[in-house]
């Protein structure tokens, strides 16, 4: 092959600059520490580095959510000791009431402090964790325990020839011309909006309104017009009036919050379960708050059997309470298995993407030495043939 | 043949030698110009002598009567030209769309830290912060923002690549007019060597010219040349003559369905058969690749507006609010957008399935809508990862296609530099050669002429 002087440069040319890419190549490699800085340089390698980073990121969210979860469930705990201390403090003072020779002046003492254990128990129930009551299942914004509003009057629903229109809590209902109570109720029922007013009947044919609400006073703000009167709806001069009785005021459900792709975790139970309100735990048998209040009452009198039948109460109270508490011990116990596994996985998935998409320095460091001395050696052999001429040997 | 027959021969020689020096001259000069191809002359002996003039001292055999300069020749390999034209013509296609996707691909930037793909996740997880703790305002603004600037990402990345590839139209107009003025250039060459060739000249720096004007135009498009005179010269451009000797053909651009302007034929014999050079990659990238890409982007907004809304109207926000749309309705990775109502009160973000504060159901499903296959049986996140790593893949393709026509182009222009390339060394020692040569045919002049001093001293006047 005929080699001539242009050939000659643009080889040396071409070498040299096809170094020169191969160093800076090697340079950027080692100056940012990453094999795949652009997804052209390795779309496989790119794609599951992407795969990982967004791995990674799920992960560090549902790590979040589990602390978001823990704190809610050692919240819940804690609640639940409290409960439990309190039932077996009141269990105490009730075995020590069933003594004929006990003063009145101690037996009201025992009421007072069963006074202020029920406070307390209504305190514990009505625990927040950021705000949020922690026993109202979703009804986060409402108090667990409630006092039931009614609202009725004596006497039966009368129906009329013209309709008219019930205004519920400012919610617009029709009456029909001819309904019966029975309608009445189902179709309020089944009207939201209404800030859970619920309708029944009031045991004489009458519509009868209840509420669950913390407080007393009137809440159930109720008006008529048309062909129907108040009296004719709820039965005769019909009252708002406030239960003694404690309800249930929070939501169905559960705090539910989700710690990985498949788990969600229950992070709460409601004041429904933990004292029995509504008779939801123990169907038959009244609140642990009732429970207290009667026991206070056969304390005072000193009604052996009365008394007897509380510490009973209490005993199936501490024991739902105590078997609750075990199971937010476990899971507690679950979540912390489950961030122990998140974390695992984790730095796993770092050392996954670090091996896809860093560099091997030291190795990096070693080709970018021999590339500078090819890169040398390039320049060096270059210079010596160009110098070679046939002019330097003719006269 | 008479004695002087010796001193025309020397003459002959001498001749020769000079014209063979101002060819190695010319060569020298030319040793650098790009499209240069060497040349060297053609001797061939005298023609022989005719009449009756015969030597006594040859009788029965002639004699030779010096060397004449036939003409001069480029050294070329017409084949490896043909070759080279080839070679550039796919290198500069591979060339070009590997610069464009590059700049498609910097759109990306995906595996820093503010790549689409972590807004996307973000997105996701503020969704399942939101559903962890759904009562505050706080993560509800969070929400918003997170989709404010992934739906802001989007609209910038379909953008900009749409303006690449309105930019890309320029380029198409700017190499039609290259190979319009290109194809003059040649159509005047073209009328010079014909010329010439009337004048019984070898018109090879015209030749050159005409050679490194083809190879010029390869990168611009699929040309393939025939014939080598100046009349009988074909330039073709998929299958109809841009060139026939001094006739050229005009090519023009025509607005396509899409808006495109594609390279015509001016005198309407339709669009131009382009299957290579930049032209083919400008087309491929503009009017292919692109689209796909902008296709994705649009399936991922068109799912994120679809999914995202169908959960979120039948949700309840804080105060109550439902049947809100979390996107602005639209279509279209240009139209994504979320909600005006809602940047302006995030409390409208809905959580809730019932209304109650802490029902987070709706916040849950569309956290879940991340890992549901919405496009084409892929979830969005993978969707778009495909769309990166398959730009990846398109660009490295473009890069390793690029080198290793680079490789072969290179190899080819290596074996034309040693056919037709200029070696100084080479030239020097034919320089010394003709040198000599000259040298000795002087010398022979020189002998004759005292041969014929001393005839004329024997024979002459005294």
């Amino acid at each position: 092959m005929r080699v001539t002087l242009g050939s000659q440069m643009d080889y040396a040319k071409a070498n040299m600059s096809a170094s020169y890419a191969r160093l800076v190549r090697l340079q950027e490699l080692v100056a940012s520490g990453k094999k795949v800085s652009r997804p052209s340089h390795d779309p496989v390698a790119a794609n599951q580095s992407l795969y990982y980073t967004q791995q990674l990121a799920d992960i560090e969210q549902y790590l979040r959510n589990a602390g978001i979860a823990k704190d809610f469930m050692a919240r819940t705990s804690v609640a639940l000791d409290e409960v439990y201390s309190q039932i077996q403090s009141a269990i105490g003072d009730a075995r020590s009431s069933i003594n004929a020779t006990m003063s009145r002046a101690a037996r009201e003492g025992l009421a007072a402090k069963l006074d202020a254990l029920l406070e307390r128990l209504r305190d514990v129930a009505d625990t927040r964790h950021l705000g949020r009551y922690i026993f109202s299942g979703h009804r986060t914004d409402s108090p667990p325990v409630a006092l039931e509003h009614r609202f009725t009057g004596t006497g039966a629903f009368v129906p009329q020839a013209t309709g008219g229109t019930l205004t519920i809590n400012g919610v617009a209902i029709a009456v029909e011309p001819g309904d019966t109570a029975a309608a009445l109720i189902a179709r309020i029922n089944q009207r939201s909006g209404l800030h859970r007013v619920t309708a029944r009947d009031n045991g004489a044919g009458g519509v009868e309104l209840r509420m669950a609400h913390p407080d007393g006073g009137n809440v159930i703000q109720v008006a008529v017009s048309g062909g129907y009167t108040l009296d004719q709806i709820f039965g005769t001069a019909p009252v708002e009036t406030v239960g003694t009785g404690f309800t249930y005021g929070g939501g169905d459900g559960s705090v539910r919050i989700q710690v990985s792709p498949s788990t969600v975790v229950s992070a709460s139970t409601t004041a429904a379960v933990v004292f029995n309100l509504d008779s939801a735990a123990a169907p038959g048998e009244p609140d642990l708050f009732r429970v207290i209040q009667d026991l206070k009452r056969a304390i005072l009198d000193a009604d052996v059997p009365a008394t007897e039948l509380g510490i009973t109460r209490l005993e199936a109270a501490s024991k739902r309470v105590l078997a609750m508490r075990v199971e937010f011990g476990g899971r507690i116990q679950n979540l912390e298995g489950m961030v122990g596994h998140l974390e695992q996985t984790r730095d796993n998935l770092k050392e996954l993407r670090s091996r896809t998409e860093d560099a091997d320095v030291a190795q990096a460091v070693v080709d970018l030495k021999t590339q500078e001395q090819v890169y040398q050696a390039a320049l060096f052999s270059a210079s010596s043939v160009f110098r070679l001429t046939l002019l330097d040997y003719l006269r | 043949m008479g004695t002087f027959t010796s001193l025309t021969t020397a003459a002959s020689g001498m001749h020769a030698a000079r014209a063979a020096m101002e060819i190695i001259a010319n060569n020298i000069a030319n040793a650098n110009t790009p499209g240069f191809k060497r040349q060297a002359p053609i001797f061939a002996e005298g023609n022989p002598p005719t009449g009756t003039s015969i030597s006594s001292a040859t009788a029965g055999s002639f004699t030779g009567t010096g060397v004449q300069l036939k003409g001069i020749r480029r050294i070329q390999d017409a084949f490896l030209d043909m070759r080279i034209n080839a070679a550039t013509q796919s290198k500069a296609q591979w060339s070009i769309a590997r610069d464009l996707l590059t700049a498609v691909e910097s759109q990306f930037n995906e595996l820093g830290d503010n790549g689409l793909a972590s807004l996307l996740d973000r997105f996701w997880n503020q969704w399942r912060e939101l559903a962890a703790s759904p009562e505050g305002l706080p993560p509800r603004s969070a929400v918003v923002a997170s989709a404010d600037m992934l739906a802001g990402r989007i609209r910038e990345i379909y953008a900009n690549i749409r303006a690449q590839q309105t930019q890309m139209n320029s380029g198409v107009a700017t190499r039609v007019d290259q190979i319009n003025r290109i194809a003059r250039d040649i159509a005047e060459v073209n009328e010079k060597i014909v010329a010439l060739e009337h004048g019984g000249y070898g018109p090879n720096d015209l030749l050159n010219r005409r050679d490194q004007l083809v190879e010029e135009l390869s990168a611009l498009v699929n040309v393939s040349a025939h014939g080598n005179s100046g009349s009988d010269f074909i330039l073709n451009i998929g299958g109809h003559a841009l060139v026939q000797g001094t006739f050229r053909r005009e090519i023009t651009l025509e607005q396509d369905a899409a808006g495109a302007w594609q390279p015509v034929w001016a005198d309407g014999m339709g669009r131009l058969a382009i299957n290579s050079g930049e032209l083919r990659g400008l087309l491929e990238i503009r009017d292919s690749a692109i689209p796909r890409y902008l296709e994705r982007l649009d399936a991922i907004a068109n799912a994120l507006i679809q999914q995202v809304n169908a959960l979120h109207r039948q949700g309840y926000g804080m105060s109550g609010s439902t049947g809100v749309d979390f996107f602005a309705p639209g279509s279209g990775a240009a139209t994504l957008r979320v909600n005006q109502q809602l940047l302006d009160d995030p409390r409208l973000v809905a959580a809730s399935a019932t209304g109650e504060p802490g029902n987070t159901a709706i916040a849950q499903a569309i956290a879940d809508l991340s890992g549901a296959l919405l496009i084409g049986g892929e979830t969005i996140s993978q969707s778009y990862r495909s769309l990166v790593t398959g730009i990846g893949g398109d660009l490295a393709l473009a890069e390793r296609s690029a080198l290793t026509r680079e490789f072969t182009l290179q190899q080819l222009t290596r074996q034309r530099e040693s056919v037709s390339g200029v070696s100084l060394d080479e030239e020097l020692a034919d320089m010394v050669r003709y040198q000599q040569s000259f040298a000795a045919s002087a010398r022979i002049f020189e002998a004759t002429n005292y041969i014929l001093q001393v005839l004329l001293e024997q024979v002459g006047v005294r």
